[in-house]
């Protein structure tokens, strides 16, 4: 008799029974502790800054204050109505509502069909009766679900803010903030799906989306502050996003700017499903597409690889350092190029005024190049990459310690962009900006960086990848909010430095704090310590 | 008559490295079918072309009449399938993992499920990356027979595997056989291929150089013989037979011999003499296997029966009669 499966042994529980039965639910089952914990952790955030936003409305002098530091923040976020909590919410941390689930987001994103074809469990999933297409949409309804949830929940930290503060927000108002932030997050996690179609590693389209989504907050940031760049804003998602602003009071739903971002998505989602049901698993994308044309002439091959910038391939497996180097050195250009070009053309045109407005955006766009450099790390142990390694002669510390190094190595080269950028437009410009402070603000940033790297490493010692790096998001998230929303709260100066934004100071001004960074320094190198050691000890499984 | 296989100039590129190169063949309803090769053959492209998970550069395999590429969908309702390298959600235990992909299929009868799990004395309540390389294949094999599909596709099934789990595969696959149901299996094992399979594909670099019943195959052997004679014999008088390849002399009225095919004219010309002992040392389908293999000359291929196919590299034929104690 041909019986529905129900379970194997007596051995499942009813919720595996039931997220067991299809793929969209598998992927809600795998999703679930990283939403639940982004969601309860960015709900708790906003109904924190709720309340630092309705204790600085109830004094006239913070009021003042308030008003006062506004023109300086104007680089992060819209100042619009900011002695009121939403107004408050709306500018300190809004930003991060859009940036924080963005990063989770291309990171599952890459992760959910790259990612899997790369560990390969794919290739099981693909031999079960279930056509490309539906495989391929239920993974990606199962992400939107995830992100939905998320806003969801973030909704509920408004709603809870808004009654603890005793001025509640209508609950289509709390919806519609957290459906912006889902829609908003969801463009990028389309976007990484879309990248992962066509790299061969999901590292290579997460690196690429995190790129865009520092570049997208760059020219929203710019086009606001230098009225002549106001039309860079028009590029940016996150411009799109800021167009609503439900807890605002007064604000009518911009339904163009929803519909902007959904465009968008659909634009992702439907291009990668078209590549993902034409491609050969376990190639990119555009190879299948680049065959369907010159078929008809010869049969295509796969290309082996781009053509070689370095001759000495032996060099790079030489060591597991330079191996090292050698999975880091591309995304390492490309975000240096970038960051170099963005300094370049900002500071030069907008002049000296605006170039403390770039150094300010730094910390964030290192702090996200390292989370995409320690999730490459971490899921080098799933995907088999660090078990054959680990089968050479070679130290577990030496390998854990030798991609700790090409990352340093990496910052270091992202620090020379960002100087070459920041010192090209200067003199070109004749803003006068003394080279050594320059230096100072290009290098200022690798100490704190670092810091976030090894605290990176010292989770994936510990937790599986996509755990560890869900924690340093929000560790990230967290303590670059301290930098904002801490003073308001009136807590002690110490936690405020626990932000790298605090720590990398004002070095245009000041030039090196070698203290600060020596601090900084000695602290990754105990984090680092602390994950040579445990990784020591780990089960590789 | 609709073959369950049918590939017809199948290959795949894959650039500087090769895949597979217009490959041929039929693999009937109800047939155990072996696929053999060196590593980096193309077995494994060969397979995923078939799984629907390459797209071909040049002609087209076919499952049920199904085309393998354009209807991998309804394709895959026909197919139980195990990769060479399986990897399955680490954190998910055995038994979330069979559960899953019963779901995928629609459900499976839980009893024969239950019957399998104990036949291969899996532990489903362990995670799938505490399970050792052998439990791991286990829980592939399960989910591969589980649904008992019409054609199974397997991969170096029994890799990992030990002797006692891999004898209870072969009951799995004398049930597939006798229900009638097909097997594809693609093995390096094999003395596996010799016990399950009735015909057998070689593949080598990318192209199939051979496809020949197993029977046939075991009758194009070279077998040992070891003659003792209560008198003194020449070894000239054994090495211008048919089918003899090599003599030596072991010692007085000991010869030991290497015939090709048939012993008939050996055993007739021992049959003059007053014969003390005749042995045999039978060559399994190993002995073939490394002989198609082991050799990367070119030669002549010897006429034995079989569905007519490119050249296949084999030592060096010799005339009739060439052969020395040197050569042996």
């Amino acid at each position: 008799m041909r019986i529905k499966s129900s379970e194997v042994g007596g051995l499942l529980g009813r919720a595996d029974l039931y997220m067991l039965r299809s793929v969209y639910l598998k992927t809600l089952r795998d999703t679930r502790v990283p939403t639940l914990a982004w969601g309860i952790g960015l709900g708790a955030l906003v109904a924190l800054a709720l309340y630092a936003g309705w204790l600085q409305s109830t004094s006239t002098e913070a009021k003042a204050a308030l008003l006062a530091l506004a023109p300086a923040f104007a680089w992060w976020a819209d100042p619009v109505a900011i002695t009121t909590p939403g107004g408050y919410v709306t500018w300190r941390i809004g930003p991060f509502m859009a940036l924080l689930p963005a990063l989770w987001a291309l990171l599952a994103g890459s992760q959910t069909i790259r990612g899997e074809e790369q560990q390969g469990t794919l290739e099981m999933l693909m031999a079960a009766p279930i056509s490309r297409s539906h495989l391929f949409f239920e993974k990606a309804i199962g992400l939107g679900t995830a992100l939905v949830v998320i806003g969801g929940l973030i909704s509920l930290g408004i709603i809870v803010g808004g009654l603890v503060i005793q001025d509640p927000f209508p609950l289509a108002n709390a919806c519609l903030q957290g459906l912006d932030i889902a829609a908003h997050a969801a463009v990028f996690g389309a976007l990484a799906l879309f990248l992962s179609q066509l790299t061969l590693e999901r590292g290579t389209a997460a690196g690429l989306a995190g790129l865009l989504l520092g570049i997208s907050f760059l020219l929203d940031s710019v086009g606001r502050t230098v009225p002549e760049l106001a039309s860079l804003r028009y590029a940016s998602t996150i411009y799109y996003f800021g167009l609503n602003k439900p807890l605002l009071p007064g604000y009518d739903t911009d339904l163009g700017a929803l519909l902007v971002l959904a465009g968008l998505l659909a634009v992702f989602i439907i291009g990668a499903g078209w590549l993902f049901v034409r491609r050969d698993v376990g190639a990119p994308g555009w190879v299948a597409q680049a065959r369907t044309v010159s078929e008809l002439v010869k049969p295509a091959a796969y290309p082996r690889t781009l053509p070689r910038l370095w001759p000495y391939r032996s060099f790079w497996r030489s060591s597991p350092y330079t191996r090292s180097l050698q999975q880091t050195w591309r995304p390492t250009f490309w975000w240096g190029l970038a960051i170099g070009a963005l300094a370049a053309t900002l500071s030069g045109s907008a002049g000296a005024g605006h170039v403390s407005l770039v150094l300010s955006m730094l910390p964030i766009l290192f702090a996200i190049f390292a989370v995409t450099q320690v999730s490459r790390w971490a899921y080098s142990e799933p995907e088999g990459r660090l078990e054959l390694l680990l089968t050479a002669p070679v130290e577990r510390s030496a390998a854990l310690t030798s991609a700790f190094g090409a990352l340093t190595i990496a910052l270091l080269l992202l620090g020379i962009f960002t100087l070459a950028g920041l010192g090209i437009a200067a003199q070109l410009a004749g803003l006068g900006l003394p080279w050594d402070n320059l230096a100072a603000a290009a290098f200022g940033l690798v100490p704190a960086t670092l810091l976030v790297g090894s605290i990176g490493f010292l989770l994936t010692a510990w937790l599986r990848p996509g755990t560890a790096i869900g924690i340093l998001i929000v560790l990230l998230g967290a303590s670059l909010t301290l930098g904002y929303v801490g003073p308001a709260l009136d807590w002690p100066e110490f936690v405020a430095k626990l932000s790298p934004v605090a720590q990398y100071g004002q070095p245009l001004l000041n030039g090196f704090d070698l203290t600060a960074m020596a601090r900084l320094v000695v602290l990754a190198g105990i984090a680092l310590a602390l994950a040579s050691f445990r990784f020591s000890r780990k089960d590789i499984l | 008559m609709p073959g369950m296989i049918e590939v017809e100039g199948l290959t795949k590129s894959y650039g500087e490295h090769r895949g597979v190169t217009d490959l041929t063949f039929k693999v009937e309803p109800g047939e155990v079918f072996g696929f053999l090769g060196p590593n980096g053959a193309g077995k494994t492209t060969a397979i995923r072309l078939l799984m629907g998970l390459l797209r071909p550069n040049a002609g087209h395999a076919r499952i049920g009449s199904l085309d393998c590429w354009r209807d991998s969908f309804p394709i895959k309702r026909l197919i139980g399938y195990l990769p060479g390298e399986l990897e399955l959600d680490p954190n998910l235990t055995g038994g979330q993992i069979l559960t899953y992909f019963a779901n995928l299929r629609g459900g499976v009868d839980q009893t024969f499920l239950r019957r399998l799990i104990e036949q291969l004395e899996l532990d489903p309540s362990r995670k799938f990356r505490e399970y050792s390389h052998g439990n791991k294949r286990k829980v592939g094999l399960i989910q591969a027979f589980m649904h008992r599909p019409p054609l199974l596709v397997l991969d170096e099934p029994t890799q990992g595997l030990d002797p006692l789990n891999q004898a209870e595969f072969d009951h799995l696959v004398e049930e597939v056989r006798a229900d009638g149901r097909t097997v594809f299996l693609s093995s390096h094992i094999l003395n596996e291929v010799e016990r399950l399979c009735s015909r057998v594909a070689f593949i080598r670099e990318s192209q199939l150089t051979r496809i020949e019943s197993v029977h046939a195959l075991m009758a194009f052997r070279r077998r040992e013989m070891e003659i003792v004679f209560a008198d003194p014999v020449g070894v000239e008088e054994f090495g211008a037979l048919p089918g003899v390849e090599a003599v030596r002399r072991l010692g007085v009225g000991r010869l030991r011999l290497v015939v090709q095919g048939d012993v008939d004219a050996v055993v007739k010309r021992a049959a003059q003499h007053r014969v003390l002992s005749l042995a045999f040392k039978e060559p399994n389908l190993e002995a073939v296997f490394l002989s198609y293999y082991a050799d990367k000359t070119t030669a002549a291929v010897p006429e034995i029966q079989g569905e007519p196919l490119e050249a296949f590299t084999l030592q060096p034929a010799k005339p009739p009669g060439s052969h020395s104690e040197a050569d042996y």
